[in-house]
This record gives structure tokens, sequence and C-alpha cells, in this order.
């Protein structure tokens, strides 16, 4: 009887795992599907054919391009400036301890609180009241503002991986704290800054519900122009585009796996489970 | 080392500047009446008003509220549930391959643009795709609200499973699995065994992916705006179409502070309620 419950629920779990992983991959595959369609119009899958005409056209349209363009604009010199101002909140709160360190914690993690949609409403009130007419300078204060908390956090962490020990053998022999910091703590924080600039560039590629409120006629980002042009019909070019977006996305994987490893970021926990015969890290 | 504090100031301007002096218009925003055809609101009509909170109480925002709130719950609920198996194999397999090739799909997954999976789904479930056979199943009209909701719940679950999954490896793998062979040796069933004590142990973690889930969930914005045909509308979209579509200011204010104010106090309850019902210090004592 116990068995028969052990294997009732096993079934569950399983029939729940396969209906998890269809509800990830199987729109993934309708979209790609879609963009390698021969046929002039959206069809019952499977494409009878496939070409490429989805992906001439997109890189033939002038709105799309000029969008793709923005955005990476956008995305690397707001991800600099997140990277710079994430690093040095990050050096300040490590040095801020007790109830400073959580106000100011707390503060520059509230942009993952507080809903984007919200975030993009309120800064278009206050670019409005101060007068920056400019879509990219919008733009670039916006993402700089909400991508700097994965900056932070990734810079924290390896900051607090950093033996107090190396800086303090520093400072007794002659080093100033400039030194120190340019010396010792920003090459061993240098993964975590990296990782942080990752993060920010992935997150301002991405970004759609603030965005929509800062960008103008002339200047918008491309996830803004897709996610608009789906409003109005599903024309295989946005699927095209979007598999352009799931390349880029798999280059960022990449480059994290490469740059720190996978196993690393989500961490190994406490009793080092997966890693059978491997080096045993306790983190945090 | 009490030379070096200047660091955290540039930043803690740009946010005083552009997070909390953005949040302090909204409020004084959301109280001021509006007046057709400008951009923002005016005080001329006679200063502050509650006209814009007031209005939350009509039947149609309430139902735009219960979209919002309720099919968000649904999501997560059923986004804890599917997550839980994966999350609790990947803490526990010693397959380190199987697990690794299972990280970069759910890495990938993640970093996959919102668009894409939208754009999947809404052709998946569109007209040519499934959605006449679930309209038949279900006996509805293809294009009856129920199925609309039941598709922008699926889009939400496609964002929210991933992050759980990711979420949820952590409690699991900090449970000692000496428990649970000790649980086994002295008897326990897999099921009495995860029931008696990885659950318990999990559940903080649990409530904390839930918090986070939540929050993600009543902010989506693209997922409903697409895949809700203008059946299903979430605050977010409500907010943008205040701005986009009659520019009044005041009401998208008074939305905001609504979806802000529900986001934060979903952190705090939830939190709070974890902490006192869940503390395994509190269940350890004898």
């Amino acid at each position: 009887m116990k068995r028969l419950v052990d294997h009732a629920i096993l079934a569950l779990t399983a029939l729940t795992v396969i209906a998890a992983c269809a509800v990830i991959v199987l729109p993934l595959l309708y979209t790609i599907l879609t963009s390698f369609d021969a046929r002039r119009f959206i069809g019952a899958m499977p494409p009878p054919a496939l070409s490429l005409q989805w992906y001439i056209s997109f890189f033939n349209s002038q709105i799309f391009m000029d969008a793709l363009r923005a955005s990476l604009v956008v995305c690397f010199v707001a991800g600099v400036l997140a990277t710079i101002l994430g690093t040095l909140a990050a050096l300040g709160l490590a040095r801020l301890t007790g109830g400073s360190a959580l106000a100011a914690g707390g503060l520059f993690s509230s942009p993952q609180l507080i809903p984007h949609v919200v975030l993009g409403f309120a800064l278009l009130l206050v670019f409005a009241r101060i007068g920056i007419d400019n879509a990219y300078a919008r733009l670039v204060l916006a993402h700089t503002v909400i991508t700097m908390p994965f900056v932070v956090r990734t810079v924290l962490a390896s900051l607090y991986g950093i033996r107090p020990a190396l800086s303090e053998a520093a400072m007794s022999l002659g080093a100033t704290s400039g030194q120190v910091l340019k010396e010792i703590t920003l090459p061993l924080a240098k993964t975590g800054i990296a990782v942080g600039f990752i993060f920010a560039v992935a997150f301002s590629l991405d970004d759609v519900s603030v965005a929509v409120f800062l960008t103008d006629p002339d200047v918008t980002t491309l996830p803004v122009a897709l996610a608009s042009s789906m409003k109005a019909s599903f024309d295989p070019t946005i699927a095209a585009a979007a598999v352009v977006m799931v390349g880029i996305a798999a280059a960022i994987v990449a480059t994290l796996e490469w740059l720190v490893g996978l196993d690393h970021l989500i961490g190994q926990g406490l009793y080092g489970a997966g890693s059978k015969g491997r080096f045993k890290r306790v983190t945090r | 080392m009490n030379e070096s504090r200047w660091q955290i100031w540039p930043p803690l301007l740009v946010y005083m500047l552009l997070v909390v002096l953005p949040l302090v218009l909204v409020v004084d925003e959301s109280f001021k009446e509006y007046a057709a055809g400008t951009a923002g609101g005016s005080r001329a009509g006679g200063g502050y008003t509650f006209q814009n909170y007031r209005s939350f109480l009509d039947p149609a925002y309430l139902g735009y509220v219960k979209d919002t709130f309720f099919l968000s719950l649904i999501a997560c609920a059923l986004a804890i549930f599917c997550a839980y198996p994966i999350a609790y194999w990947l803490a526990h397999t010693n397959w380190a391959r199987a697990r690794k090739l299972v990280l970069i799909a759910l890495m990938l997954a993640l970093y996959v643009s919102v668009l894409v999976k939208v754009y999947g789904i809404a052709l998946a479930l569109g007209s040519v795709g499934w959605r006449p056979l679930i309209a038949s199943v279900l006996g509805l009209g293809q294009g009856n609200r129920t199925i609309t909701a039941l598709v922008v719940v699926i889009g939400l679950l496609n964002f929210l499973i991933p992050i759980a999954i990711l979420m949820l490896v952590a409690p699991f793998q900090n449970i000692d699995p000496s428990l649970l062979m000790a649980s086994q040796s002295l008897g326990a069933t897999r099921v009495a065994t995860h029931i008696s004590v990885v659950l318990p142990l999990a559940a903080v973690g649990m409530v904390q992916t839930f918090v986070l889930i939540y929050c993600l969930a009543i902010s989506a914005f693209v997922i409903p705006w697409i895949l809700g045909r203008g059946q299903i509308i979430f605050l977010s979209n409500l907010i943008y179409a205040r701005f986009s579509e009659i520019s009044n200011f005041p009401s998208g204010s008074a939305l905001s502070v609504l979806l802000l104010a529900a986001s934060l106090a979903t952190v705090f309850l939830l939190t709070k309620a974890a902490g006192r019902v869940f503390d395994p210090r509190l269940r350890a004592a004898p």
C-alpha cells in the first residue's frame, strides 16, 4: 500500500515535470519554427518548407534596425554607468555596518522590488518636470538605475570573498587606502564586476516595461518596437527578430559560464550536492 | 578606513534623484485633479483630491484588480508546484553532467527575452495553434475570456517556473542528507520522509520564493499586454494606458501607488509570516 502511494506520487511528479518542460520549451520551439517558415502567412505547425525570408525582412527593416542600434547603444552606456556606480555603491556598502548598511542596501536593491511599470511611469514624470527631452538620455538614466542592483549584488559578493588579511597586510606595509583599492580590492573583485556588467547589459536589452514610457517617435528600443508591433500583428519578422535575441541571450549565458561557471553562480549549498568528487565549496 | 566613505555618495545621489524623487512625485501627482488636454494634472480646480483613489471602488476597476491579483496567485501556486520536483532533483542529484545541462537550459530560459516567449505562446495557443482544441474541450467559444485568462496564466508560468526552480535549489541544498537517510532507515517511505523532513525544512525558502515570484507576477507587463488581448488587463497595463491613451497622469499615479503598495505589502506580510510560522529553530525546540 505504501509502495502504491509512492508510485502514484512518482507518476504525478513525472507529469508535473513534463508539463513544466512543455510550458517552457514549446513556445520557444514555435517562435523558432515560425521564424524559418517559408509561407507568406502564419499557418499551422510545422511549416511545410523552410526559408530565411523573415530574417532578410528583419535586417532590411529600417524601423527594427534603428531600434536595434538604439538598444545596443543604450545597453552599453547604461551598463558601463551601472557598473561604475554599482561598484562604488558596493565598496561603500562593504564598509558600512548596522542600520545605515541596512538602509543603504535596501535603497540600492529597491528597483528590483518596485514594479518596473511604476518606476517607468515615475521616471517619466521626473523627466517631464526637469525637462529631459532626449530619449537616449532618458533611456540611459532609467536603465542605469534599474540595472545597478545586479552590479551591487555581484560586486558585494566578491568583496566579501576577499580575505581582510590581504588589505591589512598591504596597509601595514605602508600602502595608502587608494593603493589598496587599486592593487588588491579591484583586481580581486574583477570577476564580480564583469558578471555585474553582463547582468546589467542583459537586463537592459530585455526591458520593455520601463522603456515603453521613455521612448519617443524617433528613438525606440528593439524590445519596445517588437512588443508594439506584436500588439498590431504577429508578423513572422518579429519571430526572426526574437530568435536573434535568443542568440544574444545564449552568448550571454555562455560568457557567464566561461567567466564563473554556472554551478558557482547557483551555489553548491552547504552539503555540496551535485559535485561528486569535487572540492566541497562552502560559500557565504 | 573611515577616509574612503566617499564612494557611497555618487550612487546614493543618483538613487535619490532617480528612485526616491520620482516616487515622491508620483504620490504627489496621484492627489491632483485631472484636467483633460494637459499632460500632468493641474491644481487649478481646487488643489488636492481623493478622486483618483475613490474611482478604484468602481466595479470596472475592481475587475482589473481581481484579474491582477487572482490570476497571479494561481500562476504562482502552480509555478511553485511545478518547480518543486525539478529543484529537488537539481539539489540532490549526483549526475553532474545532467545537472549542468539542466542549469544551462534554465539560465537560457531565464535570459531569453520575454518577447520570444510571448510570441511563441500567442502562436501556440492562438487560432492556428491549440486554442480551438482547448475551446472545444472546455465547451466555450474561441473568443471566451476564460480561455484568454488561461493563456495569460500559462504565459506567467513560462516566465515564473525557471525563476522558481533556481530559487528553490538553495533551500533544498541546505538540507542535511543524513536526515533523509536516517528517516528512511527508520522505516519511513520516501513520501513520508519528504513530508515530515524535507517540507518543513524547505518551507522558509518556499515562502521566500513565492513572495518574489508573486511580486514579479503582479507587476508583469508584456505578458498580459499581448496575451490578454484586451480582455485581461493587469494594473500595469492600465497604468500604461493612462499614459499612452488619455494622458491622465493623476489616475496613472494613483494606480502606480496602488500597485507599489500591493508589492510592498506582499513582501512585508509574507516575510513576517514566514519568520513566525516556519522558523526551523522554533520547530526544532522540544
